[in-house]
């Protein structure tokens, strides 16, 4: 009813109202998420989206090169006027999702954010403390603008939010926090494009519904990846600049070379940020495999959860040495208290296992109190293999030990595997090897838990077909002991 | 804790070879909590030192006007310094850091070493980049 409520309610819907009056009318166009597709330069869908407003809250935003901005109508692609409004169209839109995470949060650079969107020849962009800059460059006979990818956008956008939520990551100096930076840029265009319906609509149809599985959500900056490829093809991806869907696994930085191919980890911060994003990429799609319906709309949801579980997280971990696990952890926490309702807890530390960025018994530790490790007790005699009595308090079982049958011959060849130093690697011990193989198994999800046992620590596969099980153990009770068995040999390795 | 007394908190710590404070919790007996950035020296390749902003954890104790009374923590711990060492290194090999006194191309590395009002070759970080 008009005129009534207190005096700021009514002040706050005059100011609503009066800014949908100054809001622009009509629609611009703009690239959905590159203008690329694939490993192709061009392909990209075009979508139409309200004319953004780029000085209003959450995060005002000004574009100050161009200094003016071109009639806010469809304009064709492959023009200045279209590449303009597709730049605004995406920063609006991943400044008003982060905004609505980060109320009352203002840009580190000050009020506005000020945009370049071609600040010169490169293929890059930036963000320097000051603002965001991008560029063109050539690359066989064609033109590639950064600023016209809205993957490009919102990771750029990304730093600058992250600088704004956590000033001290900029400077800090620390492998780990230098990758998470790159990987929030990442999260941050991979969320950003979640807002847009006709994405969410496209990539569950292109994935069927599964979406921990290649597609234009989890490409990041297809036309700048491929402008890169055709000079430098090992440093970037087959198909775009970075994969979020990826097997990489967590190893201490200092045990990595300082550059690789995109093929290979190293320690350089983009390259290292990829094993963040890709645990945060499966999480995700876990956290909708929960859902009921898998349709649009809870991927609209899950989509907002995790950027408040990612949001919490970065606030509450410490700045260390090891940032990811840290970040890792309190997701973890938040997602148990927050969002036990919805389940996102076992998919977020599947994930985080499965990428090594948790060992499995920190993952479980996050969300319950450390369980006392049980002391190991004598093993018995086996008709095959020694039987190993293996402690597993610690990944909360709810049994102290297990059973398992060692791989204890004596050896035949003094054989190891490389160490990624110098020299092999030392030989384990047999309680460590087989406890070894257990935790890789856990991590790699290939284990199921049965229900004698509390499954806490089993770990799920977002990718798991959903007609047939594929774990190749089980850890089933026999009289008084758990004991670990295989039940097949998957040959399909490649399906993680 | 209002943002003029947070402002003064930070140019008080800023004393003490602090940057990039921010607080993340009042202690249960009044002290402060905060993450912050120290400089550190840092042994590089060469028998070179740089100093380089560590992440550091301490609590601050404050009087009855908002002055910085005490101290604790605030030391870098090897970890973290080993990780600084390595970060630099990760920089130099693969063409991100510029030199003290070098010109700083408009799209080059990510990082510089400065030399500040001390004389000190300090690592600081210019930019993030996409690549």
């Amino acid at each position: 009813m008009a005129g009534t409520g207190l005096p700021e309610q009514r002040d706050g819907r005059k100011a609503r109202a009066a800014a949908a009056e100054a809001k622009p009318k009509g629609v611009v166009n703009a690239w959905e998420q590159d203008p690329g597709d694939g490993a192709q330069p061009s392909g990209g869908q075009v979508i139409q989206r309200p004319v953004p407003v780029l000085r209003e809250q959450p995060f005002s935003i000004r574009i100050v090169n161009p200094a003016s901005a071109p009639e806010a109508k469809p304009h064709s692609p492959g023009t200045a006027d279209f590449r303009y409004w597709t730049a605004a169209e995406a920063l609006r839109r991943g400044a008003d999702f982060w905004g609505a995470l980060l109320p009352g949060t203002a840009w580190e650079v000050g009020s506005i954010l000020p945009v370049d969107l071609d600040f010169g020849i490169d293929l890059n962009a930036f963000y320097d403390g000051e603002g965001l800059k991008f560029f063109h460059g050539s690359a066989a006979g064609r033109t590639v603008f950064s600023g016209e990818s809205p993957d490009v956008v919102c990771h750029e956008l990304g730093h600058a939010i992250l600088d704004s939520l956590k000033p001290q990551l900029f400077d800090a100096a620390s492998i780990e926090v230098a990758a998470f930076h790159e990987s929030f840029g990442d999260m941050s265009a991979i969320l950003s494009a979640l807002q847009l319906p006709s994405l969410r609509e496209g990539v569950l149809a292109e994935t069927g519904g599964v979406l921990h599985r290649a597609s234009r959500l989890s490409r990041l900056a297809e036309q700048l990846g491929w402008a890169i490829r055709q000079s430098v093809p090992s440093a970037v991806e087959a198909d775009c600049l970075r994969n979020a869907v990826n097997t990489f696994f967590y190893r201490d930085p200092d045990t990595l070379p300082t550059m690789a191919p995109a093929t290979a980890l190293s320690s350089e911060p983009h390259s290292f940020s990829r094993v963040f994003t890709g645990a945060f990429f499966e999480g995700l799609a876990g956290m909708l495999a929960m859902k009921d319906t898998k349709n649009e709309a809870a991927l609209l949801q899950v989509s907002q959860d995790i950027g408040v579980i990612l949001v919490q997280g970065i606030r509450a971990a410490s700045v260390v040495p090891t940032f990811f696990s840290q970040v890792a952890a309190t997701m973890i926490g938040v997602a148990a208290t927050q969002f036990s309702a919805q389940g996102y807890e076992a998919p977020l530390r599947s994930a985080f296992v499965r990428h090594g960025i948790l060992a499995p018994s920190m993952a479980v530790a996050a969300t319950h109190a450390p369980v006392r490790a049980a002391a190991v007790a004598a093993s018995t005699e086996s008709a095959t293999l020694p039987r190993l009595q293996l402690s597993v308090a610690e990944y909360g079982l709810g049994v102290p030990s297990i059973v398992v049958y060692a791989a204890a011959e004596p050896k035949r060849l003094e054989a190891a595997g490389a160490a990624l130093a110098v020299g092999p690697a030392s030989a384990p011990a047999q309680d460590q090897a087989a406890k070894s193989f257990f935790e890789d198994l856990l991590r790699r999800g290939r284990l199921k838990v049965a229900k004698a046992g509390k499954p806490a620590a089993e770990v799920l596969r977002s990718s798991a077909p959903l007609t047939h099980e594929t774990h190749t153990h089980e850890l089933r009770r026999e009289g008084r002991q758990m004991v670990l068995r295989r039940v097949r040999i998957d040959c399909g390795g490649w399906h993680r | 804790m209002p943002r003029i007394e947070e402002k003064a908190l930070k140019m008080e710590l800023a004393k003490h070879g602090f940057e990039s404070v921010a607080v993340k919790r009042e202690l249960p007996d009044g002290r402060l909590e905060l993450e912050a950035n120290k400089l550190h020296p840092v042994h590089v390749e060469g028998g070179e030192t740089i100093y380089a902003p560590i992440p550091v954890s301490l609590s601050v104790a404050l009087d009855t006007r908002g002055g910085v009374k005490s101290i604790d923590g605030g030391t870098p711990n090897p970890a973290a310094v080993a990780d600084a060492a390595r970060y630099v290194k990760t920089l130099r090999e693969s063409g991100q850091l510029a030199a003290a006194g070098e010109q700083q191309p408009a799209f080059g590395p990510t990082h510089q070493i400065e030399r500040d009002e001390q004389g000190r070759q300090v690592l600081r970080r210019k930019r993030f980049s996409i690549r």
